[in-house]
């Protein structure tokens, strides 16, 4: 972004306010599935709330501000937080994508979920198998299923390139659906579907070398 | 658009359908297809239902108007 005209104080708070903070929910939230704490959530929250008013001059006013701060709060949990809090860095991402080829090869088939009780049911694992997911793959689901951002948006938030976006993506999904079907059928929840021919079965996609 | 008939090809469709990221004449052929093949219509149906779950499942903290307050108090003195 193009640097601006010198923006009053009262002109950086205006637009913090009016464009930045309502974003503080959906921030919060991708914050909590990369920290796993709420606490840690809300600091990594307020630590990009006070990067971005400090290069508020760097925002164009009107654009997309979201993005913006999804891109502040990623870069600051991967080169501030993470190191401070001691998270690993990428959790047995190969031996986890490994383990799960046989998964993601054989079935990915994933149930019918309309019934409101197992909706139900299904509420805390849903949360549960995000965030067992290995980062790159979390991120971004969190950016695209959750938050609703295309491919291109994504891409430049987690600087990779448009086909790993699509490939994490297609990787992910997969592996949330084994676990959550793994989930249902353990509640009882059989899928007469289950072993019936599924285009990700025989699927080769989502198999590159991820970033 | 070639009309896909290979069925990873048409699961990539709807994915990328549903994360609209198809443009406007394969989103027509690929609708078009939904309807008319049970099949495609079942693959759309799940995976949209997963969409769906994952969304409404996923858990999102509350923010409270103190930690909101605490935020801009702290923009106004730094």
């Amino acid at each position: 972004m193009e640097d601006k005209p010198f923006l009053s104080r009262e002109e950086s708070i205006r637009i913090f306010e009016k464009e930045l903070l309502p974003h503080i929910t959906a921030l919060t939230t991708f914050a909590y599935h990369l920290t796993l704490d709420e606490a840690d959530a809300e600091d990594l929250v307020q630590e990009t709330y006070l990067k971005a008013f400090k290069s508020i001059e760097k925002y164009m006013e009107g654009t997309n501000a979201k993005a913006w701060l999804f891109k502040i709060l990623k870069n600051g949990y991967i080169n501030d937080f993470r190191k401070r809090t001691k998270r690993p860095n990428r959790v047995d991402f190969e031996d986890f994508v490994n383990y799960h080829d046989s998964d993601d090869d054989n079935n990915s088939g994933f149930l019918d979920l309309r019934e409101e009780l197992f909706d139900q049911l299904m509420g805390d694992e849903v949360t549960r198998a995000i965030n067992s997911l290995p980062i790159d793959f979390r991120t971004v689901i969190l950016l695209c299923d959750i938050e609703g951002f295309t491919y291109e948006e994504i891409a430049k938030i987690i600087d990779i390139p448009v086909g790993t976006v699509r490939s994490r993506l297609h990787r992910g999904r997969n592996i949330l659906k084994v676990q959550l079907r793994d989930y249902a059928e353990k509640q009882g929840f059989a899928d007469p579907r289950t072993h019936v021919s599924d285009p990700e079965s025989q699927d080769g996609a989502g198999k590159e070398e991820l970033k | 658009m070639k009309e896909p008939n290979n069925p990873n090809d048409i699961h990539n469709k709807v994915s990328m359908y549903l994360d609209g990221a198809l443009n406007e004449e394969d989103q027509d052929n690929l609708l078009r297809s939904v309807a008319e093949d049970p099949n495609i219509s079942r693959m759309y149906n799940r995976e949209k239902s997963f969409r769906d779950l994952i969304r409404s499942n996923v858990k999102r903290p509350i923010v409270s108007q103190e930690f909101i307050q605490t935020i801009k108090d702290n923009i106004k003195k730094d």
